[in-house]
């Protein structure tokens, strides 16, 4: 594996080329910045996609994020990462995009409260194997924001510091976004598998013999 | 050596499930990660909740499919769009330099009597040198105007004097000429009648100065009658004209 390739818990991977090959391009070298987008479109696609889920929104956003680059790139003035000063970007381009497609959908956060989260519920929701599903059904649930937090989290293995560098708050409000996000990511699941469940301890009633 | 049955109290609980994210994910330090392991050695929910996390992380980074997306077509993308966002910027550049071009050959086809060769091309202007040819041309104009306006101010207030030798179309009359200078007392009217009293009529005035030109038949003593006129009140000069020989016998 070369250091342009995907690392998702090392992003640090290649900040020293990164950061040569953004001096060049600050300087309008278009190769340099054909290096640098080769090696950033691959990470922006898989997170993109993830939310998204549209391959042609997807490229939009990368290139609308490498267009910033390419004119921004004399602005950068070395205070992070350029990874983490890239993902930034990135981050908010596709938060206005998760925002024009918002669906918040109350009603089953609501029913989920009704399910205690008793460690028999979360061994049989890891069990599952729609679990995969679920996740991303889940996470389509979560407000922009919460979910914008776990995908960096958990997609890109970002430290709670690089998170809060790239969404621009403090790390109090990343803790309590993840918190939360998680909190109700977890509600969700279990609301999704409830019905599952049911079915399976329904059965079980049925099969069992009469006292 | 088997596990405590003590649970842990639930406000460790509260600060290690805050945790348990980042311990997930890999970004732990490694105080707070021997925290984290010590706690959930002996607590089985919160055991359960990092199992859980595992497999949402799992999940989250498993290959969504086998089919990976060439950066290519993007690429080519974005170097139409850089290539377009040069042209524009570049195109409103040119738009600023041609209005100042034709600013400026306007300048010049007016200082020049408009014999100026209209241009039309697109070409790049030397910035420092067109401002300085603009305001050398307007400097030039400026001096050119100045000077036409004190000569023609001159003009009008300079003096008009005739003299004998001047083109004077009363010199091509017949009989003899006599000029007479008037103070401002004399208007026209009385001066018709000066000239009636002395045999004589006003060949041509009054000038600015009121100084007329009375012409007498040839017979006339015209010595006699610039005598006689000298001796009249508000004249200030009778002289004979006196002309060439030459012009005598024409």
């Amino acid at each position: 594996m070369t250091s342009l390739d995907f690392h998702p818990e090392s992003p640090s991977s290649g900040a020293v080329d990164d950061l040569a090959l953004l001096n060049r391009v600050s300087q309008g070298d278009r190769d340099a910045f054909r290096r640098l987008y080769s090696h950033y479109h691959r990470r922006l696609h898989r997170f993109l996609m993830r939310l998204t889920r549209e391959r042609p929104l997807t490229e939009e956003i990368i290139n609308d994020t490498m267009m910033v680059v390419w004119q921004h790139a004399a602005d950068f003035r070395g205070a992070s990462r350029v990874s983490t000063w890239i993902l930034g970007i990135a981050y908010r381009r596709a938060l206005k995009t998760l925002e024009r497609s918002r669906n918040t959908s109350a009603q089953d956060v609501i029913v989920a409260a009704a399910f205690a989260p008793d460690g028999a519920m979360l061994d049989a929701l890891m069990q599952s194997a729609e679990l995969h599903d679920w996740i991303d059904s889940a996470l389509s649930k979560l407000s922009p924001e919460h979910r914008m937090v776990i995908e960096l989290a958990y997609f890109l293995g970002l430290s709670c510091e690089e998170i809060s560098e790239i969404v621009g708050c403090p790390l109090g409000t990343v803790k309590t976004r993840m918190f939360y996000g998680r909190e109700r990511l977890r509600q969700v699941l279990l609301t999704l598998a409830a019905p599952r469940r049911l079915a399976e301890s329904s059965a079980t009633a049925a099969g069992s013999p009469l006292p | 050596m088997s596990p405590t049955l003590t649970p842990p109290e639930a406000r460790d609980c509260k600060s290690i499930e805050d945790l348990l994210a980042w311990y997930a994910n890999g970004t732990l330090g490694v105080a707070d990660r021997a925290v984290v392991e010590a706690h959930v050695e002996g607590c089985t929910a919160c055991r359960t909740t990092l199992a859980l996390e595992r497999r949402i992380v799992e999940n989250m980074r498993a290959p969504r499919d086998n089919v990976e997306q060439s950066p290519h077509a993007g690429w080519q993308k974005l170097v139409a769009r850089m290539d377009a966002h040069e042209s524009s910027k570049i195109s409103a550049e040119e738009d600023v330099t041609e209005t100042f071009a034709a600013q400026n050959a306007a300048t010049t086809a007016v200082a020049s009597g408009g014999n100026a060769p209209a241009r039309n091309s697109r070409r790049r202007v030397n910035w420092p040198a067109a401002l300085g040819a603009a305001v050398a041309v307007q400097a030039a104009a400026i001096a050119v105007l100045t000077v036409a306006l004190v000569r023609h101010r001159q003009m009008q207030e300079a003096p008009l004097f005739h003299t004998v030798a001047d083109a004077d179309p009363t010199l091509a009359l017949h009989g003899r000429l006599v000029r007479i200078a008037f103070d401002s007392a004399v208007v026209e009217t009385a001066a018709h009648g000066i000239a009636g009293e002395a045999g004589g009529k006003i060949a041509s005035g009054p000038s600015p100065q009121n100084v007329y030109t009375f012409v007498f038949p040839d017979s006339v003593d015209v010595d006699q009658k610039v005598s006689t006129l000298r001796r009249r009140a508000h004249v200030l000069l009778v002289e004979p004209v006196i002309l060439g020989e030459q012009s005598h016998t024409e």
